[in-house]
């Protein structure tokens, strides 16, 4: 009886001495109780990876894929998660058109940076990941962190059915040639990753049925920062808000639609 | 309703607080760029034909510089900076193209004047970015390569760094007194003696319109100047923010129309002769410049979405405001309805408490001088012309306009309440904004007194009301467009002459025609006067 009740103080003690790690990490996947999270680098301890943890049903009530979150990581569990706010001074509504998550997404047809018509019903049977970016962003921490972030995409990705889509916010600047020159630049190489644009009214619509708002100001755009992911039969399966993900993070999102197959 | 939120907005992109707002485009230089212009620059024509040899070992970044200091002395902070980032990108060794960014990034490249009015009117000065800083240290570090920078030239960036300096106690005489050991060195440096003459231009103290300290000697630098170098961008330019506000503002006449020539290609060269002749009473001429201006700069944002609409609206709203005071009331309510409906605030405009200079606030500020100023009043209370804005300032002034509207109609009820709301909305300037004193509002309070006072049958208290709302505007900061939308006197003027009050007419419009020359409706009430005068002689 003894030895019963040692065991039990043991697994006690096991249980409450399992490593917690304060970290941050996207939602791939929520299906309660568990929950699917590309979770960054723990220093010293652990990769960056993606693995399920269980979590408390009401932890995960306004979760869904693309939701950027930083949490409690403890043992196989997920406690204290948190959905990641954005700094900001401005609250804005998104736009009526956004689409919500399983919706189709309408076609749309741009040109590509190799001045090659693009339609958006051409990629069935790809998973696609959709960003909003303009060359002349200044903020590096934007457009071009996203920008960097599909540059590592097309690698992991190359020769897959997966296709990356940057499209202009400013179109009336970045035409073709400007698009090619950011290509170049990022060293797109025009068939995982395709930058496109198009004509303004044509690039607004697109941007609203993604959540997108952005209006010019002296010098620059500002916008939100939506990137979206599609699955191959053309619905929309996540969205994450912000810049500040990993790529690997998107990575395992996209990997993860994709083998839902 | 779910929200989204910006997630570019950092701490230190802009500022949260929204008290803290920037000045944008205003007292009429163009707003420096939140963030560091994206390079390729490109060379671009009649910016002004400006050479200042720098060392470098590069032909084209030579050229660059040029180009940025032409647009520098144009105001236009983006072009500038954007061409002197491609001088050092072409030769990184070259500290001064690094000082042309120090000079114009931190958004305070402006006639002195223009950034104590900000600080009297704002609470606080001129945008200030750290990149200007950030500049100041990597010219001063290859400054002190041997070699690449000559003994002049590392004076230039001492003072520019004195400028920039944190720790500085007073950086403004810091800078100046940097400027005159440039001088000392090298007295015929151009651009260091355009440098000191903007710093020391200070303006003039109203309603006497006398020269503050430093003013009469950058008048005397741009004079001099004048005579060398007719042909340098900078120089007319000056002349023409020197002389504005001054008892000789038509001495710039001349050289305010060959400014517009040499930098054809910036709006703010077409526009800025406007600002002389609407002090000279060439209404005409003026609108002629801000119309140029406005055609230029209207296709430039068109064809650019990042161009931004700072620069515009002041422009236009000024363009109406000549139009008005031409007596052209038609055009002068569509400029202005033509700014609000074209051209939408941004949701961060929206967003600020005050947001005076933003494109809605502005072209409703015009729209009611137009209907003010040439008495439209059914056109006022029609619910439509006038754009109603949820901002206390906007408010305020609403409330004046019909205030005096159902003065003029003899609702004396109704004035009184509109009275009321000019009263709440004026002190929630004061409690929200900076414009803690809001002087122009307490102008309007007392002018819309004097008119109900009127409007009562109280004439003779109503018109020492009204003197005394105009003898206070006569004293508030000057401003271009005025911070008040029509002189007190002007109106005044009418008042008394439909009360057949002729001589306190004659002095109400003689007070108007003297700050505001060849004021239409002045002009118009001393013919009126003249006719009424003549009636009376000839007994009818």
């Amino acid at each position: 009886m003894a030895s019963y009740w040692l065991l039990v103080i043991l697994l006690v003690l096991a249980a409450g001495c399992a490593a917690r790690h304060h970290t941050s990490g996207l939602v791939l996947a929520v299906k309660a109780p568990m929950v699917t999270i590309s979770h960054a680098e723990i220093p010293g301890k652990m990769p960056a990876m993606a693995m399920d943890f269980r979590a408390a049903p009401t932890e995960l009530r306004d979760l869904r894929p693309g939701s950027r979150i930083d949490f409690v990581m403890s043992g196989a569990q997920a406690k204290r998660i948190r959905l990641l706010g954005m700094e900001s001074d401005i609250p804005l509504k998104k736009p009526a058109e956004t689409l919500k998550l399983g919706d189709e997404v309408p076609n749309f047809t741009f040109t590509d940076h190799r001045e090659q018509p693009f339609q958006l019903a051409s990629a069935r049977g790809k998973v696609v990941a959709v960003n909003f970016i303009y060359t002349r962003c200044p903020l590096p921490e934007v457009c071009p962190r996203l920008a960097s972030h599909f540059a590592r995409l097309q690698k992991r990705f190359a020769g897959e059915d997966v296709l990356l889509l940057s499209i202009t916010l400013d179109p009336q600047y970045d035409t073709v040639p400007v698009l090619d020159e950011y290509a170049r630049r990022w060293r797109a190489d025009g068939h995982t990753w395709r930058l496109l644009t198009g004509d303004l009214r044509g690039v607004a619509a697109v941007a609203a049925r993604f959540g997108m708002v952005y209006w010019p100001e002296q010098g620059l755009l500002t916008h939100t920062s939506m990137t979206g992911v599609i699955d191959q039969q053309g619905r929309l399966r996540a969205i994450i808000e912000g810049s500040s993900y990993q790529a690997q993070q998107l990575g395992d999102l996209i990997e993860r639609i994709r083998d839902k197959r | 309703m779910r929200l989204i939120y910006l997630a570019l907005l950092t701490g230190a992109l802009f500022a949260a607080d929204t008290k803290k707002e920037s000045l944008g485009g205003g007292l009429c230089t163009p707003p420096v760029d939140k963030a560091s212009p994206s390079l390729p620059a490109h060379l671009m024509p009649e910016m002004g034909n400006v050479h200042w040899a720098i060392t470098t070992s590069n032909p084209e970044a030579q050229k660059f510089f040029d180009q940025g200091v032409s647009q520098m002395h144009s105001f236009w902070a983006r072009e500038a900076e954007r061409s002197f980032l491609q001088a050092a990108q072409l030769d990184p060794e070259a500290p001064m193209p690094w000082f042309g960014v120090a000079m114009v990034a931190a958004g305070d490249y402006r006639p002195q004047f223009q950034s104590e009015a900000g600080v009297q009117l704002f609470g606080q000065g001129i945008n200030t970015n750290p990149r200007a800083t950030a500049a100041v240290q990597r010219a001063l570090k290859l400054a002190e390569t041997p070699g690449k920078a000559t003994a002049v030239e590392k004076l230039y960036i001492k003072a520019i760094a004195a400028r920039r300096s944190l720790k500085s106690k007073n950086s403004y005489e810091e800078y100046v007194a940097g400027l005159r050991e440039v001088l000392k060195v090298s007295p015929q440096e151009v651009e260091a003696r355009l440098f000191l003459a903007l710093q020391l231009m200070r303006g003039y103290v109203q309603p006497d319109k006398t020269p503050r300290v430093g003013t009469m000697e950058s008048v005397a630098i741009i004079r001099q100047l004048l005579k060398e170098f007719p042909d340098h961008p900078g120089v007319p330019h000056y002349m023409i923010h020197g002389w504005e506000g001054s008892t000789f503002a038509a001495e710039a006449e001349k050289p305010a129309g060959h400014y517009a020539t040499l930098a054809a290609g910036i709006p703010h060269a077409l526009h800025m002769p406007g600002h002389i002749f609407s002090q000279t009473g060439k209404w005409n001429e003026a609108a002629k410049y801000f119309e140029l201006c406005l055609a230029k700069e209207t296709g430039m944002m068109k064809a650019d979405a990042l161009y931004g609409t700072g620069h515009h609206a002041h422009n236009a709203h000024y363009l109406s405001m000549s139009y008005s005071f031409n007596g052209d009331f038609d055009r002068a309510l569509q400029t202005a309805a033509d700014l609000y409906k074209d051209w939408k605030n941004t949701p961060r405009e929206d967003t600020q408490i005050d947001a005076a200079r933003a494109p809605a606030q502005q072209a409703q500020f015009a729209i009611l001088r137009a209907l003010v100023q040439h008495e439209k009043w059914d056109q006022l209370l029609d619910g439509q012309t006038v754009p109603v804005i949820n901002k206390a300032r906007p408010r305020a002034w609403h409330a004046w306009g019909m205030a005096l509207a159902y003065a003029a109609k003899g609702d004396i009820a109704m004035a009184r309440k509109q009275e009321e709301l000019l009263d709440l909305a004026a002190e929630e300037v004061r409690k929200t904004t900076f414009d803690h004193d809001a002087p122009e509002l307490a102008v309007a309070r007392i002018e819309v007194r004097g008119h109900v006072q009127i409007a009562e049958g109280r004439v003779d208290d109503g018109m020492r009301t009204l003197t005394q709302a105009s003898d206070r505007e006569s004293r508030l900061v000057y401003s271009e467009p005025s911070w008040f939308p029509r002189p007190v006197a002007e109106g005044m003027g009418w008042a008394a002459l439909r009360r057949n009050r002729l001589p306190d007419a004659k002095r109400a419009f003689a007070i108007a025609l003297k700050q505001y020359p060849a004021d239409a409706r002045a002009l118009e009430g001393m013919r009126e006067i003249t006719k009424a005068k003549s009636a009376s002689a000839a007994g009818l």
